[in-house]
């Protein structure tokens, strides 16, 4: 540029510029209605009809539990279930009063609490934002995370007020691009993702924090990771098993056919914290139903999980929540 | 410290100075899942680093469903905002003068074909 202010610090990365407009603090996002917990609509749903055998007609199962029942002309029965653990909540927030699209930092104060947002909207024309977050806890403790997750939104502020001291900046088309009465976006730590893999109960990252980074993620109170929409982790259990089988040539119960229970999860986003021990923690959060079925299937059983991912390798910003409690 | 500037809030605590850094927002743009393209940022000589964000546009309104599939009859379970997934392929090239251009292409899309935001944050 050839006038104006650009201030530098870790790395050569700017600290304030005359240039772009800073993102400071604006608000926490609350959480408002619009609960949605997939496991909970599972209980009595019922599954098959499949013409190969016979349904007993409706079924109603406990809660978070998908059934699956077959029984061939009377000669045997067999059920398998998959249960949906109450670990998942699809939750919606909103935060206010920014003058830009928010840019979302999430610190989980719980190492076993996650949360990643799959989508913002603007309300209407309003300063309002609304997006739907999907937070992940230990089994059972739905109403207890919700104080766990904090979500610092930042923005680029439209207006600057002047309180007589200090520095304020603009760009050249007279907007506001610095004011010292606002709280600034201050980096303190980068996560460097570069693989990610595993399996559903263990899912594993290749990544690594700043050598020397300006505040190390493991000594901040609040470490806050910039929130991404960055990928898609789909796990697929098969079960199969064997149920006897009319023979209509002798009249006997003496066949067999095995069936099996697909169960396709896909998990909704992926999210960070940080281990005792300094390094990341992945969170594969969220579940959702993306194929049960009941049929006729090969022998044995499998369970995998599989990725659609973003790009890598990807550079996660960290910033200190509790700077903007 | 030796050189440059100190930031304090109104209670006189240091929170930032140049050993830490901050974040500028460049830009948002909204584009079609499926959409190609760029744009250059001629007043960005001086980053040194850009960050691509990016998040799919929720739409108006919200619900799931229940829906049927294959000959197993199965009911499974249909959220759209869920199920979707679309993200771009985002990068970014400098010229001799250090002004970046962004480009965007389709990169994983499932389910229904929302928009995403693609946030230019700079440092």
């Amino acid at each position: 540029m050839g006038y104006g202010l650009i201030t530098t610090g870790y790395n050569n990365f700017v600290l304030i510029s005359s240039e772009e407009k800073s993102l400071t603090f604006g608000n926490k996002a609350y959480r408002k209605a619009g609960d949605y917990y997939i496991q909970d609509l599972a209980g009595g749903y019922k599954v098959f009809n499949n013409t190969d055998y016979n349904s007993s007609g409706s079924h109603t199962t406990g809660v978070y539990q998908l059934y699956c029942r077959g029984e061939v002309n009377g000669c045997a029965a067999h059920s398998a279930n998959v249960t949906l653990p109450d670990e998942t909540g699809f939750w919606t927030y909103q935060v206010d009063n920014l003058d830009s699209y928010p840019t979302i930092f999430i610190n989980t104060t719980n190492i076993n609490t996650a949360a990643t947002v799959i989508g913002v909207k603007r309300i209407g024309t309003t300063k309002s934002y609304e997006f739907k977050v999907l937070v992940s806890f230990s089994s059972g403790r739905r109403s207890s995370a919700e104080a766990e997750v904090n979500i610092y939104c930042f923005h680029a502020k439209a207006t600057s007020s002047s309180s007589g001291f200090g520095l304020n900046m603009y760009n050249s088309a007279g907007e506001p691009t610095f004011n010292v009465n606002d709280k600034l976006l201050v980096i303190g730590d980068i996560l460097t993702v570069t693989a990610i893999g595993g399996t559903k109960e263990a899912p594993t990252e290749t990544s690594s924090f700043l050598a020397s980074p300006p505040t190390a993620a493991t000594s901040m109170s609040k470490p806050a990771f910039l929130s991404m929409d960055w990928a898609r982790p789909s796990h697929e259990a098969l079960n199969s098993y064997s149920v006897g089988q009319w023979d209509s040539y002798d009249g006997e119960c003496d066949g067999s056919n095995s069936y099996r229970t697909k169960f396709v999860q896909k998990f909704i986003g992926s999210s960070f914290n940080v281990k005792s021990d300094g390094t990341a923690r992945l969170h594969v959060s969220g579940t959702h139903i993306d194929s049960f079925q009941c049929g006729i299937g090969g022998g044995g059983s499998a369970s995998n999980m599989t990725w659609n991912i973003g790009q890598l390798p990807m550079y996660v910003p960290i910033t200190d929540g509790a700077k903007y409690d | 410290m030796s050189y440059g500037i100190e930031l304090y809030d109104s209670s006189g605590v240091l929170y930032a100075d140049v050993s830490t850094f901050g974040i500028t927002l460049v830009d948002t743009i909204i584009v079609s899942s499926s959409s190609t393209g760029s744009r250059e940022f001629s007043n960005l000589k001086w980053h040194n680093k850009l960050w691509l964000v990016q998040s799919q546009e929720i739409p108006e309104g919200y619900s799931d469903t229940r829906r049927t599939s294959g000959a197993a009859q199965a009911w499974t379970y249909y959220s759209a905002q869920l199920y979707s997934f679309n993200s771009k392929n985002l990068s970014y090239t400098v010229d001799s003068l250090n002004v970046p251009t962004v480009h965007w292409s389709p990169d994983i899309q499932i389910g229904n074909a929302y928009n995403v935001i693609i946030t230019v944050l700079a440092s």
